[in-house]
């Protein structure tokens, strides 16, 4: 082996070595979290860490919920899970013994005469406070009424005891709830924060999974319903790992009996071999070097780079001369590889200026995987002389060649030009269909689709809404939070929304709590008030009202704390809002155009707009590469040779995503990517025919036509996928490849007919 | 007179004296699901700092399976309602839903049944039940319960019921002194449900 290989060899094997010391000790991790692949967010956003905080409680949140048609068993039932649940550890019950309105009443009692519940609060200020006179009345003579002289002493209409009730309702989160002759009772819990991922959430779901089907079984007709963040998690864990087994099973498979057919021979599936893993391990060891945390969306897609290197192999292979050693093959074949290369990691490496994390761990994978994975073809399997074939390719195919390149050969590629010119105008102007909605990126099967639809519709804590009420002091957002409470109280009395979670439910705004305790003086003052008065003791005129300030906030259960929002360096302040049971009816766009001060905080929203954005920029990027490669071509091999190699990938590359779009498949992040795929695949077909010496141009066709088949059967593969992202990946690499290899000879009649 | 003898004659003197029997077979007549149990009430409730009881009287409706209507006529009309579902209350056609399904009112709503229907059984869920029986009647009884629940002795200290066939009077004292007294009179029991006894249960704007 000459020095340079010696070199080149010992170079690839340290780094290789090197990156997997990082991942195996742990410096760098792999993540899966979809928040990871766009940019942090900058603290001075309130709306950011409101997002942050819900995502990492959605994240970690599983709900269920108890069915019985006896309420009573439901009840207990979901008692029973609870305790079960705690016994776990890690797990947080959210609700029942953490919120109760016991808490509150310490909080409350000097405030006890000016805290109303708003139909209470409303009844007062339309002037029917007659209704509470009597309902007062009524009360002091019914069996059930707690009152007692102290608390008709401070509250005579008995605001504070509805306005208890009220809330014990609002916070008592095991309250079963009556649909359609069951009751349900809800449970929900949160899988500890601060662990590390995967392994003990997996053994916790595992336990979880266990224990709900040992109280089904113990109880007849109980049925317990749970989804979740963290169960879909798991979920999909399962079936990615299955489909990504028979994928790759398929895949290899198919890959190793394509070339035994075609070379008669295991030398060439090794050397194959060989190639893609130098690609795949150089890749990766790359991405673990350069990044702390590597999403397991760049990994995924670094390996189905499998896909472009074994084209590398493929060619060495079937370029081979029976009269030659495989250096001189090596040798011949060499600029259009290292052209081909050259294109793919130029593609490659413009998405490493999008600024955004996932498209630099792509840039950098591809391009070390691409290189190394081409120039171990070049210098490496040359010099492993146990892996050379003699022979290059023993089925001939040579007609078809001929047919292909007469076919071709009548093609207005100029015409062919001007649609790849007008078809990437239109995506830069975003005329395709696009769909960039995180939510079509999951995986659904029957059985998910199922439990998630149950829990929406059942379960409010599934169907909530979170709200962003921002203000420039605390009062000023309580007042805001009642301005909202306000707007919606139709829509809860349409059933639109089952409820409002708010702080200002808990300590109003002290606006709202002044006005009640006047009211209510106004309204005893009044003759309907004395005869009230007449019969009880008299009112107690002392009242404190409560300030929402950080000791008092203090009492409150933490997920109530929790919905106060501080950012203290730039002086923002919000109130989290949670609207509980909405409708699909609840006309949520037309709230927030209300007001500047509310936003919805909707993590699926929000990671469907950086993938807007992320697609957006890699469509950019993408558009840009092609035309500084272009103009490189142009400048190198003169206007019509190079025009003519650079339509094949880029013909490819922009109609493959039209043609996707008008067969429905809506052009997305992945799909994009699939054409940075499809560019560099194309690019190879065109430059080893043009570079292919003029009596190697057959072998070149047909190097290139193995190639194409071999990935058109592993995309082909990916497209069955039930992921989602695998299968929109799989069908746009399909119709590109389809397409760049239909073009290809195009470059093959370039005029020089030998790269010199 | 033999040992064996004077042991047997103690015992029955001890028997018709003392009136020892099963404390479960002692109280009202049972109310069986699907019979009603109506009658009329008069309340009197003393609370702490007013100078007078507040006092109310009218009738009410028990549905073993269903729950208690509550209808008072004096000082003014209204209803209550105590059903599984939650506890209504209709006055002067606004109705309002109760407590749901926690504190006093779903005590006092428990309490009902089991209290007029003599079900101590159900009863020793949350109160230790003391009957007692005087030696010289055979359905006279009086009973007094003390919260065994920990929750329910925080507002209730006691209550002692009486009765015979049916119960007549309840009386609730609570811990912060002050106290519930109701008397039952004109009891029945119905086989089938009356018209009036299923008004009673409707939720709507008539008292």
């Amino acid at each position: 082996m000459s020095l340079y290989g010696k070199i080149w060899g010992t170079g690839l094997l340290a780094l290789v070595l090197y990156g997997c010391m990082l991942l195996f000790t742990g410096q760098t991790r792999f993540v899966s979290d979809i928040a990871f692949l766009f940019p942090e967010p900058s603290s001075a956003d309130l709306e950011a860490i409101a997002l942050n905080q819900i995502s990492n409680q959605l994240s970690s949140q599983i709900i269920f919920l108890v069915s019985h048609k006896d309420a009573d068993t439901a009840l207990n039932i979901a008692g029973k899970l609870r305790d079960e649940l705690r016994n776990i550890g890690g797990i947080r019950i959210l609700g029942g013994r953490e919120i109760g309105t016991s808490k509150f009443a310490a909080l409350h009692k000097p405030a006890i005469g000016a805290l109303a519940t708003y139909s209470d609060y409303k009844t007062l200020k339309t002037g029917h406070g007659d209704a509470l006179l009597k309902r007062s009345l009524a009360s002091l003579y019914m069996p059930a009424s707690s009152i007692n002289s102290s608390l008709i002493r401070q509250d005579p209409l008995g605001l504070y005891q509805e306005y208890l009730q009220e809330l014990s309702a609002t916070f008592d989160a095991n309250r079963p709830k009556k649909y359609n002759n069951s009751y349900y009772s809800p449970v929900t819990v949160r899988i500890s924060e601060s662990l590390p991922i995967n392994d003990k959430k997996k053994t916790r779901l595992q336990v979880i999974e266990k224990l709900v089907g040992s109280l089904e079984d113990g109880n007849k007709e109980v049925k317990i319903h749970y989804g979740g963040a963290p169960r879909y998690s798991q979920k999909i864990s399962q079936i990615s790992k299955s489909e990504a087994g028979k994928i790759s099973v398929l895949a290899v498979s198919a890959i190793v009996i394509l070339l035994i057919f075609l070379f008669r021979s295991f030398k060439p599936v090794l050397g194959a071999v060989l190639t893609i893993s130098i690609g795949v391990a150089v890749g990766a060891a790359a991405t673990a070097i350069f990044f702390e945390n590597v999403h397991l969306i760049a990994v995924a897609f670094g390996v189905s780079l499998v896909g472009v290197v074994v084209d590398y192999a493929i060619h060495f292979y079937t370029s081979r001369r029976a009269n030659e050693t495989s250096e001189q093959t090596a040798n011949r074949i060499k600029a259009g590889l290292l052209y081909g290369i050259g294109t793919s990691v130029l593609g490659f490496a413009a998405l490493a200026f999008s600024g955004v994390n996932v498209l630099q761990q792509i840039a950098v994978y591809s391009a070390f995987g691409i290189v190394s994975a081409g120039i171990s073809v070049v210098y490496l399997l040359p010099r492993l002389t146990f892996l050379s074939k003699t022979e290059g390719y023993s089925t001939s195919i040579d007609m078809l060649g001929r047919a292909h390149r007469s076919a071709v050969a009548v093609v207005p590629y100029l015409a062919l030009g001007l649609v790849t010119i007008v078809t990437a105008i239109l995506l830069l102007l975003d005329v395709f269909d696009a769909n960039d909605d995180v939510r079509k990126l999951r995986v659904d099967t029957p059985e998910l689709t199922k439990t998630e639809t149950f829990l929406a519709k059942y379960s409010n804590a599934a169907s909530a809404k979170i709200l962003l009420v921002k203000g420039t002091s605390t009062e000023q957002i309580l007042q805001r939070e009642e301005w909202l409470q306000d707007y919606i109280w139709t829509d809860v009395q349409n059933e639109k929304v089952s409820g409002f979670w708010g702080v200002s439910k808990l300590i109003p705004s002290i606006k709202k709590q002044s006005e009640i305790w006047e009211m209510s003086t106004e309204l005893l003052n009044t003759v309907e008030g004395a005869k009230l008065q007449k019969l009880i003791p008299s009112r107690s005129t002392n009242v404190e009202l409560i300030y929402a300030d950080e000791e008092n906030r203090s009492q409150l259960p933490k997920e109530i704390q929790d919905l106060v929002l501080e950012d203290k360096s730039t002086d923002q302040r919000g109130h989290l809002v949670i609207l509980q049971g909405v409708q699909p009816s609840f006309d949520l766009e037309t709230l927030l155009g209300e007001k500047s001060w509310i936003s919805e905080i909707n993590p699926a929203k929000k990671y469907s707009a950086n993938f807007f954005d992320t697609r957006v920029k890699s469509t950019y990027s993408l558009i840009g590469v092609i035309v500084f490669i272009s103009l490189l071509f142009i400048w190198k091999m003169g206007i019509e040779t190079g025009a003519k190699i650079i339509l094949v990938p880029s013909f490819a590359t922009f109609s493959t995503l039209a043609l996707s779009s008008l067969f429905g498949v809506e052009i997305n992040f992945f799909s994009v990517m699939a054409s940075f795929l499809v560019f560099a695949l194309g690019a190879d077909y065109a430059l080893f025919q043009y570079a292919a010496h003029s009596d190697d141009k057959e072998r070149a066709y047909q190097a290139v036509s193995y190639s194409a088949i071999s990935t058109i059967l592993v995309f082909g593969l990916l497209s069955f996928s039930m992921i989602p992202v695998l299968q929109t990946m799989g069908s746009v690499v399909v119709i590109g490849v389809v397409l760049a290899w239909l073009l290809s000879p195009i470059a093959n009649l370039a005029p020089e007919g030998e790269y010199k | 007179m033999s040992y064996l003898k004077q042991f047997v004659v103690f015992a029955l003197f001890v028997f018709y004296t003392v009136g020892v029997v099963d404390a479960s077979q002692i109280g009202p007549n049972e109310v069986k699901p699907g019979s009603i149990l109506t009658g009329e009430f008069s309340q009197e409730r003393y609370l702490n700092g007013f100078e007078a009881p507040l006092v109310s009287s009218g009738d009410f409706f028990l549905f073993p399976s269903k729950g208690l209507a509550w209808r008072v006529f004096e000082p003014f009309e209204s209803r209550l309602i105590m059903t599984s579902e939650g506890i209504t209350q209709i006055t002067h056609g606004s109705i309002m839903k109760v407590a749901g399904t926690t504190g006093l009112a779903k005590l006092i709503g428990g309490l009902m049944y089991p209290a007029l229907s003599g079900d101590w059984q159900k009863l020793k869920n949350d109160f230790e039940v003391n009957v007692e029986q005087p030696a010289a009647t055979d359905t006279e009884w009086t009973a007094s319960l003390r919260p065994v629940n920990e929750t329910i002795g925080k507002i209730i200290e006691s209550i002692e019921l009486t009765g015979g066939t049916t119960t007549r009077s309840l009386i609730i004292f609570k811990t912060n002194g002050d106290r519930d007294e109701i008397q039952f009179k004109s009891q029945e029991i119905l086989g089938v449900p009356t018209k009036e006894a299923i008004n009673a249960f409707s939720i709507d704007g008539n008292n």
